[in-house]
């Protein structure tokens, strides 16, 4: 169950990231980091409790990882270049 | 005269969704099987779930007549130019149902049963007649229905549902949104004309073109999935990486190119190469590293 839980969070942390990096808004930064944080939490709890390829685990877990770095950071200079634009206005 | 007659009413099935919805279906049992392929079994999922979905569509077209009426790829449809009846139509798809269900039921187990029956009014209610005319949202809704025939084919073999089963569905699934949303780009007049509401039309092609690119990228992360969660191999993951990759680069371009028409015409025929690719690989990995 677990698991399921777990791709889907996953998932859908990766979906919310990329919409963030497009339309950025702070509610939604904050999302994408509750949803990142529950998708590593949810996947250390699956390598400690459950039998996996490590190699494989941690190929995706970096992919993962690289993805959504890229994407929240790209999304938190968006936003403050937004903000920033907008108080100078 | 009699084949012209039998060519019509093949036509109405639409060969080209059944075929792509058998090929999904054939996949998702050859990969569930690991190389012990029971052939009764197999025959069994061709033609019951060939039935199923024949039947589905059968009816989606005499429900979309109005529809079809209106759109440059579909007005010469033989319902809409009257060379079939509604009847006959309505007659055909009873007919290809009893018997799909019947094998299916006969031959495989009530899990396929329930996908069958769930993915054919998924099709036919919750698309067909519900969410196509009304909501931005009815390719998600469709979308259900064409990722049940590679569920059924999984779920035959394995007689449950565990997480190989709900992956290979949220890949078809997801797999459907940027092939339609591309499709939508390059068919948006017609849509609009039809008066059915996609993405491109409501939101305008850039949202949609942003749509696209975020669902490539989840059905890359979710094929990769399948290696590390299920129990595909190296080489399918290397594969399925690298055609990932390009699909996302060529969705990449979309968000820049100005020439989106080209552009969503290279998007959609790619889905098909990729989807064609994800196919063939799980279908031959368990004889593969």
């Amino acid at each position: 169950m677990i698991v399921i839980f777990h791709v889907f969070a996953a998932l859908l942390s990766i979906a919310v990231t990329s919409f963030t990096y497009f339309k950025p808004t702070a509610v939604k930064l904050r999302v994408s980091y509750g949803l990142i944080a529950t998708t590593l939490a949810s996947g250390f709890y699956l390598v400690f409790t459950a039998p996996a390829h490590m190699a494989e685990v941690c190929t995706m877990g970096l992919f993962y990882v690289a993805v959504v770095s890229v994407g929240t950071v790209a999304a938190r200079g968006k936003l403050a270049r937004l903000e920033r634009a907008k108080v100078e206005v | 005269m009699y084949t012209e007659r039998l060519k019509l009413y093949y036509s109405l099935t639409k060969p080209g969704v059944l075929y792509g919805n058998a090929l999904s279906a054939l996949a998702g049992f050859l990969f569930a099987s690991r190389g012990n392929v029971n052939l009764l079994l197999f025959i069994a999922l061709c033609l019951g779930t060939t039935c199923v979905i024949a039947s589905a569509c059968v009816l989606n077209n005499v429900l979309d007549q109005d529809i079809d009426k209106k759109m440059e790829r579909t007005k010469k449809r033989a319902l809409v130019q009257g060379q079939i009846s509604g009847r006959n139509a309505v007659i055909l798809s009873i007919v290809l149902g009893i018997i799909g269900l019947a094998i299916l039921i006969l031959f495989t187990n009530i899990l396929v049963v329930a996908i069958g029956i769930a993915g054919f009014v998924d099709y036919v209610v919750f698309y067909g007649m519900l969410s196509k005319r009304r909501s931005i949202h009815g390719t998600l809704v469709g979308s259900i229905s064409g990722a049940t025939p590679i569920l059924a084919g999984y779920c035959a073999v394995t007689g449950g549902f565990d997480i190989g089963a709900l992956l290979v569905f949220l890949i078809l699934f997801i797999w459907q949104m940027p092939e339609f949303y591309s499709i939508s780009v390059y068919r948006m007049k017609e849509y609009k004309a039809a008066g059915v509401p996609v993405m491109s039309v409501v939101k305008g092609i850039k949202n949609t073109k942003i749509q696209i690119f975020i669902y490539t990228l989840l059905f890359v992360v979710s094929t990769l999935l399948l290696t590390t969660l299920a129990h595909a191999g190296k080489t399918y993951f290397v594969v399925m990486l690298f055609l990932g990759v390009y699909w996302l680069w060529l969705g990449y371009k979309g968000l820049v190119t100005k020439d989106d028409d080209a552009w969503a015409h290279k998007m959609f025929h790619f889905s098909l190469i990729i989807l064609l690719a994800f196919c063939g690989m799980i279908s031959i990995d368990s004889l593969l590293p």
